[in-house]
């Protein structure tokens, strides 16, 4: 099959990540999320990830800068793409406050990319060392790039699938009042209608669009919708480079030689090159090795089962949050807590409260407010603290008060359970009270 | 010595000892030129420097007014007007997070720190119960500046006119739909009022007199602020300041 398509990709990936990672040293986030927070939120099982100094955190941006832009032109293609992945997976790894499902995204489609041919075609390697050069790699990159492209899609739709964003258009409605001073459509959203017409809109979109994609008549309106998609919520959200990602992304459910036909229209390049590189193609395309197969029908199956995990737990997902990363659910819930930790000394039977602000930067804070393991990983944090001031054996309890979609404030956590005492897991976490029964409440936007 | 701003001036005028805050160890103590300076001369130089101190807080009240003056800075165009003309806010969402910032005080500096502290449930008094913690212990006016630390919030709330009348953020409530919570929104200002009001001034004869009270404008601030941080931000689309700025998905 044409290389093209992944040559295109290649180039587009590393000059959108290196769009990110100099917006992350332009507005000063490696100091504000990775350098300054004096406590992080480690991922279950990666406690032992550690920051690095910050001379030395600064240095690994501008590696992976460097990292992106070797990506993009092909260059030592398989180590920086490598490079690339695990210099952003550690990243990731050190605060959970900081996951987003795109920083995910992107660490997922640097790891397929390193496994890939990318760097065979259209590229420095190619040019430095013609003996690797193909202009055709195995099908089956196309169809497992494809796979994970609509597995994102999908999943963020069917986590729309719920009462809340359907029947309620939450937390649509409550975003969108927000938003109506904004040029040109602003009068729109002050609409009562225009919350309960992007919510079904967004998920008929996400559960359709792969789909759609993948026809060939429809596709080129299904790739306008795409663009129209994710410019408005770039317009609405501050989403970062999420829709840029999604678009590029979106172009590997076109033909594989798209970048030639495309030059060939712009007539940059000569038409029979486009015709003899498809045919040569056609040709070309050998079996999948067993072993190779396999690994990507594990990959495959791992991407499916993660999003579903939450089935395990029962509830409500946005409550409890169990299963709730590295599962696409992409702005679902509006949520908001106020967290005070109730510690007491049993020898002497003082009572301290502790406001989380005494630990944490504001966006941890606002994190931290709705996830319940994270209020666990403090409250951990907090007895150890006292531990270690000479307090001896501490019981640290939460008051936690969480607003979902704008209803009215529950309990997040049992108040009487000893959170010192609990240990994290995989398991169901009993210690999480059960969700709100009542619907939100019915907002509009202010009318003028 | 460079402290400066109101805390120092109170302490210069109201406090009438001789002595000073430094540890004996410091060398003004351990050496014995302090007590070399008599008490005369003590006082002449703290009248010195409250004058300076004075002159201090005046030169940035003044800078205060200039920054809001029509004249001058006029801060309230800036406010009123985002996205125009120099206006440090690029909307109005960011304008009204911004006021909104200004109402966050209740909870770190009321709650958390006038309270919280003396009340001996904060980290920050290691004995357990630290009186000695109260904002305005020399001019004993602690009392009468939580009620003003309220009265602010509940014009910013409620609005700046006669008995809390014109526009304010319970208006906002009311007009996205929110009646429920504005109601218990104010219902909780209400019963926070009714709690500082039975305080005995000042601070400190509550906290050793009858401290129920002082945990109970505690407990009432508490309640205040889980609707605050909680349903408030959330039904208007507000930002806990400062945010630190990233994306979001």
């Amino acid at each position: 099959m044409d290389n093209a398509w992944l040559a295109a990709f290649r180039v587009l990936l590393g000059l959108t990540l290196l769009t990110s990672t100099l917006r992350f040293i332009g507005y000063g986030w490696v100091d504000s999320l990775f350098v300054r927070p004096p406590f992080r939120f480690k991922y279950w099982g990666f406690a032992w990830v550690e920051a690095l100094p910050s001379r030395e955190m600064h240095l690994l941006f501008w590696v992976l800068a460097a990292l992106c832009l070797m990506v993009s032109v092909g260059l030592l293609f398989r180590v920086a793409a490598f490079g690339l992945f695990f210099g952003f997976t550690y990243l990731q790894l050190l605060d959970v406050t900081t996951y987003l499902n795109h920083y995910y995204l992107a660490s997922l489609l640097a790891l397929l990319l390193a496994f890939s041919p990318a760097g065979r075609y259209f590229s420095l390697d190619a040019r430095l060392r013609p003996q690797i050069a193909r202009s055709t790699s195995c099908v089956a990159w196309l169809y497992l790039f494809r796979f994970q492209i609509a597995v994102v899609y999908t999943f963020a739709g069917l986590a729309k699938a719920h009462g809340d964003w359907l029947l309620h258009a939450e937390p649509l409605r409550i975003w969108l009042s927000s938003r109506t001073d904004t040029p040109l459509i602003g009068p729109i959203l002050m609409q009562d209608w225009a919350a309960p017409v992007m919510s079904w809109g967004g998920f008929l979109f996400d559960t359709s669009v792969p789909w759609l994609l993948m026809l060939r008549r429809v596709r080129p309106f299904a790739y306008v919708g795409v663009i129209v998609f994710h410019g408005l919520t770039s317009v609405l959200f501050p989403i970062g480079m999420f829709p840029v990602i999604m678009i590029l992304s979106a172009l590997v459910f076109f033909s594989p030689s798209w970048p030639r036909k495309l030059l060939a229209f712009l007539r940059i390049r000569p038409r029979t090159e486009a015709t003899e590189a498809v045919a040569s193609a056609r040709l070309q395309d050998a079996p999948v090795p067993r072993f190779w197969f396999a690994l990507g029908a594990l990959y495959c199956l791992i991407q499916v089962l993660i999003p579903l995990r939450f089935l395990a737990y029962g509830g409500s997902v946005r409550w409890h949050e169990q299963g709730m990363r590295f599962s696409w659910r992409v702005m679902v819930r509006e949520k908001s807590g106020s967290i005070t930790f109730i510690v007491r000394v049993p020898s002497t039977g003082r009572v301290v409260h502790i406001p989380p602000h005494q630990y944490l930067t504001p966006l941890q804070e606002s994190e931290m407010s709705g996830q319940p393991d994270l209020i666990l990983q403090l409250a951990h944090r907090i007895r150890d603290d006292f531990a270690a001031r000479g307090f001896g054996v501490v019981e640290v309890r939460a008051d936690t008060w969480v607003s979902l979609n704008g209803r009215p404030i529950h309990p997040l956590i049992d108040p009487k359970v000893d959170l010192s005492r609990v240990q994290d897991g995989l398991g169901k976490a009993t210690w999480i009270m059960p969700e709100p029964s009542e619907p939100p409440p019915r907002l509009h936007p202010i009318h003028s | 010595m460079n402290i400066r701003g109101l805390g120092a001036q109170e302490y210069l005028l109201f406090y009438g000892g001789f002595d000073n805050e430094c540890l004996p160890g410091s060398a003004i103590n351990k050496d014995g030129t302090w007590a070399a300076l008599g008490q005369a001369e003590i006082a002449t130089r703290k009248r010195a420097y409250a004058a300076a101190v004075a002159a201090d807080i005046l030169s940035n009240t003044q800078k205060l007014l200039q920054d809001w003056d029509p004249a001058g800075g006029n801060f309230r165009k800036l406010l009123t007007e985002p996205g125009t003309g120099g206006s440090p806010y690029a909307n109005e969402q960011e304008a009204l997070n911004a006021v909104f910032t200004g109402l966050n005080y209740i909870e770190k500096e009321v709650k958390d720190w006038k309270l919280a502290i003396p009340l001996g449930i904060s980290v920050e008094c290691v004995s357990g119960f630290c009186p000695e913690a109260v904002e305005s212990r020399y001019a004993h006016v602690s009392t009468a500046n939580l009620r003003q630390n309220f009265v602010g919030f509940r014009r910013l709330f409620q609005g700046c006119g006669g008995k809390n009348t014109g526009l304010g953020f319970d208006d906002w409530l009311d007009s996205v739909g929110a009646e429920d919570l504005r109601s218990r929104m104010m219902a909780a200002l209400d019963n926070a009022q009714s709690k500082i009001d039975a305080l005995d001034p000042p601070l400190e004869v509550s906290l050793n007199t009858n401290i129920d009270r002082v945990f109970d404008v505690y407990n009432a601030l508490k309640g205040l602020t889980d609707l605050f941080k909680t349903e408030f931000l959330s039904v208007l689309m507000l930002k806990l300041p400062p945010s630190g700025g990233t994306d979001t998905d």
